[in-house]
């Protein structure tokens, strides 16, 4: 819904960089090219879980080139490198600086490391089990018994949610629906490996380049690694190639960092697609127990269940409310485990953890909907959170968001009317996401043509800096052409937040609007002085500032800008930092029809809606374009996707032919809705748009396939392999 | 050990010393400057990489430095002039189809070699040409929109515009 009486705001404008970006011209981390520059390279882990006896570095520091190895013993009690134990294939035992990349290689290769190999668990499952192997020694963990009780093995975080009478709730229900669902390991896959320079300069300062979601978050981390202050290191983020959550956290940051400060030299290290394989930052995977249970009219009255999250060597624990998801459901019996695994830490990755948990709730929604004999639509719209009720991030909704755009994807879909063949089905599901806000900041000057740059410390993931500048243009009336958008690094704008959470234009955005309003403000007062008119018989139309009802005794805003130059109160400036904002959930529905071949378990998509309430549409081209990309990696972790470990804890398929991602040919074009109903704290109405889009598709994929040949495919990916077990197993029934 | 290569690149002619284990990717981007075009995997996998060597897209990582002595490559950077984009270019800008922008110069060499072979494809035919080319962010969607839109703004099959660009 464009609204009529905005000029830039609403508009499909294409990205500002584009033809930067189109014809090779903008910098990327990688691209960065330094005088005496030299090469780092990790020497990794090959096994899960093993102890250090002994590291032999004298070959390598041999080999012409080589211009430093740095192992654990030349940290100085920094953790940056493994000093006696290796927790999971890929972690990093030494750096090899050296002057080209293929020294560094070879220098790799001939540093000698005697291991003493330990048992694994890679399994969150198995991983529990009293008897399983310890994943990292010495970590500190819960004490959480079995029923016999014996102590679980590898739980770092245990929470729990309990509401209501369960017990009682399953007894009265009418239809009652138990599922185990697993997932695993999912790579962001972004296509850009990450890469990072560092530069030590004389006088103790490091400036490093990176790829990164927020350069002061990468500052802060890097000091922290490396225990130095912030104040040392100037962070310069490049254009980044597609993080997903996975470029919030460090990659070899700090590694650069020391050794550049070491050898006195810049040091780049490229990650190559491999080692963002072994030693990225993917989303976790997971193995859920959930049951639900449901009345014969449709309502949710009790969820109940149990879910093992494959946390890495962190035990990193997830958000358990996603079990109940955007429903009100008035019985809760959840319970969550971060268990260590000997993988590392996972990550964000758009949504974290969400498109895992939408994959058990709403299957099981949907089994329930089978079981009563009510519409998979109608069921959720049945339970779905309304005007007036509380959601579990605690805001009383405004709207019926979520009911809406189930009905907007149903309408756009034509659910129930399109003549379905055989083995072709339908499926439905909803996911949810309340977007942060964090500290970031516009900087606005005018230029005496007229032009205005900004600046801003908000890294641009998917077009932030075009919106900013439609914002801007919006409230100076001026064409977006004639605005620029400039990233600061962190040596010249003030702390900011990261790019994540679906936060970056809504905050930024807001500061963009702020500033731009003072800008305006200056420049009326500014404009008063040259017609000679107070500033509140004036307004800013078109470009240009007029008195009002005289169209004619006006001036445009490039004379009032370069006027201002002279002035007394100097040139048009304008600028706001946001703290936080209040923010609101958002909502996603997605309807998939699938067609599955019965004979060999092959899905094929045939058609993807994917709804979303955006509050407003701040450029409708990009957000159908995030919604698009976020729904295709929803869709190829339900068909496709996952990282698969062997017995001894190794990544079988650490590359991309083998982890494959979709193709072109893969996909079908996927048909966006943009539910627009506002939001009051938003600019302009905007919601957080990047994370919902990637919740539900999975899921949606899996009740599709129930609805064409009537089997419960539980296990991500749901591979040709896993579709025909399901289908044999129905049979035996 | 090296060997002399001499190579065309965009219409202009370079000599260049390389190792031989370097890559033609490798060759572009450390020893020529050119950054534009990507690496991704190294493998062949991602075509984040692809050049078109001798009228033909390849993957530049999967090309030995030393087998491109004497051919013509062209590059992202020899797809448009600074003044003028391509109309692949311009539409992948207008039509939403850049979001990270790692892969485009990729998708873009391969649809431009692809509109030179076939000026009118379907949308099917588009998306079995830009099969090589990895995008993680767009869904494709938008990409296959504005490489049918540029199909159509092409009147005769695309030229290859040489870049001033030293
Ligand atoms: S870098 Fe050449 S195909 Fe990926
Ligand atoms: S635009 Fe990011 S990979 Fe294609």
């Amino acid at each position: 819904m464009p609204n009529p009486s905005l000029n830039s705001v609403g508009k499909r404008v294409g990205r500002l960089n584009g033809p930067d970006i189109v014809t090779g011209r903008t910098l990327y981390a990688d691209d960065i090219q330094l005088q005496e520059m030299l090469h780092g390279r990790v020497l990794r882990s090959p096994h899960a879980h093993a102890l250090i006896r002994s590291i032999d570095t004298r070959k390598a520091r041999k080999l012409p080139g080589v211009v430093d190895v740095i192992t654990a013993e030349e940290t100085d009690g920094l953790s940056i490198l493994a000093r006696k134990e290796v927790r999971y294939q890929g972690d990093k035992v030494a750096v090899v600086v050296a002057e080209n990349p293929d020294i560094a290689l070879d220098a790799v290769e001939l540093i000698e490391v005697d291991y003493q190999v330990l048992g694994s668990a890679t399994d969150p499952f198995e991983g529990i089990a009293p008897n399983a192997p310890v994943a990292v020694r010495g970590a500190k963990n819960e004490d959480v018994r079995d029923e016999n009780g014996k102590r679980y093995r590898n739980v770092a975080a245990r929470d729990e949610i309990v509401q209501g009478d369960v017990d009682a709730a399953f007894a009265k229900a009418d239809a009652v629906v138990e599922n185990i669902y697993r997932a695993p390991y999912w790579h962001q896959t972004y296509m850009e490996p990450n890469s990072c320079t560092a530069q030590a300069q004389p006088g103790g300062r490091v400036t490093l380049w990176t790829s990164c979601q927020g350069s002061f978050n990468i500052r802060s981390a890097v000091a922290d690694a490396l225990k130095i202050g912030e104040g040392r290191l100037r962070v310069v983020p490049l254009e980044m190639g597609g993080g997903f959550g996975a470029k919030n956290r460090l990659f070899c940051e700090a590694h650069a960092v020391f050794a550049s400060i070491r050898t006195g030299r810049p040091v780049k290290i490229l990650i190559n697609r491999e080692e963002e394989f072994l030693d990225g930052h993917p989303a976790p995977g997971c193995w859920v127990r959930l049951k639900t249970a449901a009345r014969k009219d449709g309502s949710i009255t009790a969820v109940e269940g149990r879910i093992l999250w494959d946390g890495g060597i962190g035990g990193r624990n997830g958000n358990l409310a996603r079990l109940v998801g955007p429903y009100n459901v008035p019985n809760i019996r959840l319970e969550g485990f971060g268990v260590r695994t000997n993988k590392p830490t996972p990550g964000a990755y758009r949504a974290p953890g969400a498109p895992q948990t939408a994959m058990a709730r709403e299957s099981n929604i949907d089994a329930l909907a089978h079981k009563l004999g009510i519409d998979p639509i109608d069921i959720r719209l049945k339970n779905a959170v309304r005007k007036g009720d509380r959601t579990s991030g605690g805001v009383t909704l405004p709207h019926d968001w979520l009911a809406n755009t189930i009905k907007a994807a149903a309408k756009e879909a034509r659910w129930g009317k399109t003549g379905l063949k055989k083995n072709q089905g339908m499926g439905i599901a909803c996911g949810d996401w309340q977007n942060g806000s964090g500290p970031t900041n516009a900087f606005i000057a005018l230029s005496e043509d007229g032009s205005v740059q900004v600046l801003t410390g908000q890294v641009d993931i998917t077009g932030l800096h075009t919106v900013m500048a439609q914002i801007v243009a919006e409230v100076l009336t001026v064409p977006v052409g004639k605005v620029t958008v400039q990233l600061g690094d962190t040596d010249k704008v003030p702390y900011t937040s990261l790019s994540a959470g679906s936060k970056a234009a809504y905050s930024a955005g807001t500061a963009a609007r702020k500033a731009a309003e003072g800008a305006r403000e200056r420049l009326l007062q500014e404009a008063a002085d040259i017609l000679e008119a107070a500033p509140a018989d004036l307004e800013l139309k078109g470009g240009k500032v007029s008195v009002i009802g005289l169209p004619s005794r006006s001036v445009t805003v490039a004379d009032v800008a370069s006027s201002a130059m002279d002035s007394n109160d100097g040139p048009v400036t304008g600028q706001w930092i946001v703290g936080k904002i209040p923010t609101y959930p958002s909502y996603s529905v997605n309807i998939a029809t699938v067609e599955v071949d019965p004979g060999t378990g092959r899905v094929h998509l045939l058609d993807l809606v994917a709804a979303q309430d955006v509050g407003r549409a701040l450029n409708p081209m990009l957000v159908e374009g995030q919604i698009q990309g976020g729904a295709t990696q929803s869709i190829a972790y339900g068909m496709m996707e996952g990282m698969i470990y062997d017995e001894e804890g190794r990544v079988r398929n650490a590359n991309l032919l083998d982890y494959a991602i979709p193709t072109a040919p893969d996909m079908p074009d996927i048909r966006t809705v943009l539910v627009e109903e506002g939001c009051e704290h938003g600019p302009y109405g905007a919601k957080g748009v990047g994370e919902p889009p990637i919740i539900p598709g999975a899921a949606a994929v899996a009740n599709a396939i129930y609805d064409a040949v009537g089997v419960r495919v539980t296990e991500l990916p749901m591979t040709p392999e896993r579709v025909v077990a399901a289908l044999d197993q129905a049979r035996e029934d | 050990m090296t060997h002399d290569i001499e190579l065309t690149v965009n219409g202009v002619a370079h000599s260049v010393s390389v190792e031989p284990r370097k890559t033609l990717l490798s060759v572009l981007r450390d020893q020529l400057h050119m950054t534009g075009t990507k690496e991704g995997c190294s493998t062949g996998d991602c075509g984040a990489c692809t050049v078109i060597l001798d009228g033909k897209t390849v993957t530049s990582c999967l090309v030995l430095g030393v087998e491109a002595d004497g051919s013509d490559v062209t590059t992202i950077e020899g797809i448009a002039t600074c003044e003028e984009l391509h109309p692949v270019q311009e539409a992948i800008v207008e039509k939403g189809g850049v979001q990270c922008g790692f892969c485009t110069a990729g998708i873009i060499v391969s649809s431009v070699a692809l509109l030179n072979e076939n000026p009118k494809p379907t949308p099917d035919q588009i998306r079995r040409g830009l099969a090589g080319n990895l995008c993680r962010c767009t869904g494709y969607t938008k990409v296959i929109e504005a490489v049918t839109d540029a199909a159509k703004k092409i009147k005769k099959p695309a030229r290859r515009k040489v870049s001033k660009r030293k």
